[in-house]
């Protein structure tokens, strides 16, 4: 099962149709904390976790973390229409393995590549 | 029994004016130039709204320069957002009627955000325009988690410019819930005017 997370609506609804129509289950959130809460009901049953960096009420370099803290094997993928900040990325992200980086506006072929290449 | 929390909480609600977009937009439109207003709004598609129907109706209509520093969404995507409500992008940032920057180059770029705005003010007075409107999203500094320096920043400056400039801060609600109660109403009180837009 897949985690996606991006504020704006209309992306992480868009995304979610995408993996799914790739055979994948798929939950959706456009608050962060509300993610979290999810994940932390039941972290074993996601094997993905895929957020959006710019977000209100938390960042996604500090969703990241805390969905690690939970479940520190968890796989995840940033996803950004921005440039990665390096300064920022690395003092929330110091030592956490980021397991791919997609560039928005992204194609669900680019995106089924990547899921292909990490699982 | 009424606690503490929610006491604190009604009195910042009583200072914001809730309106919707439409109506939020007819306040900016009057707005004095050196006026410096605070703005909570609750999602990208009622901020999309809300910035397009004033850029048109400053820009097309009141001879005015605009200023855009989005954080939520990149500025191609603002472009985007203009060019389908009718205003004609190319056109005016090619004469600089209207400056479209990321928010986060705009306050952690390395000229200070303020110099900048000065020389845009001069500039648009030379080139015959009344005046310029800034539309600033600070979610730029919630991301980078500098709460208080976004306080020391807003409370550095006036709460009326001394120049033909609009000044409106965009807070997203899920952001200035972050602030503390006591941060909030510096934040209000600071702004000459406090607005809340509902979604329609």
């Amino acid at each position: 099962m897949l985690l996606v997370v991006d504020d704006d609506c209309d992306i992480a609804s868009l995304i979610k149709m995408g993996i799914e129509n790739m055979g994948f289950s798929v939950s959706s959130f456009t608050d962060p904390l509300l993610a979290i809460e999810e994940f932390r009901k039941k972290p074993s049953d996601y094997e993905l976790v895929i957020s959006d960096v710019r977000m209100p009420n938390m960042n996604g370099y500090e969703f990241v973390k805390q969905v690690k803290e939970i479940n520190p094997k968890i796989e995840v993928i940033l996803m950004t229409a921005f440039e990665i900040e390096d300064k920022e990325f690395h003092r929330i992200l110091p030592s956490i393995k980021i397991d791919g980086f997609l560039q928005k506006p992204f194609s669900m072929s680019k995106l089924n590549d990547i899921l292909k290449e990490i699982r | 029994m009424v606690s503490n929390i929610s006491l604190m909480d009604c009195a910042i609600q009583g200072l914001l004016e809730n309106h919707y977009v439409n109506e939020a937009v007819n306040q900016l439109i009057q707005a004095e130039y050196c006026s410096h207003y605070l703005i909570v709004y609750p999602d990208l598609t009622t901020l999309r709204e809300m910035y397009s129907k004033y850029i048109q109706k400053q820009i097309n209509k009141n001879n005015e320069t605009i200023l855009i520093n989005p954080f939520y969404e990149t500025t191609d995507s603002v472009r985007q957002i203009l060019s389908k409500n009718g205003i004609n992008v190319s056109k005016y940032e090619k004469e600089k009627g209207l400056v479209i920057i990321d928010s986060l180059k705009e306050f952690f770029g390395s000229q200070p955000d303020m110099l900048f705005k000065r020389n845009l003010v001069s500039y648009a007075k030379q080139t015959g325009k009344n005046g310029i409107s800034i539309i600033g999203d600070i979610g730029a500094y919630p991301h980078k988690s500098k709460h208080n320096d976004l306080v020391d920043y807003e409370l550095s400056l006036p709460t009326e410019f001394d120049v033909d400039m609009k000044g409106f801060c965009l807070y997203h609600q899920k952001d200035f819930n972050k602030f503390s109660d006591k941060q909030k109403q510096e934040l209000i009180i600071h702004h000459g005017k406090a607005l809340k837009i509902e979604s329609s």
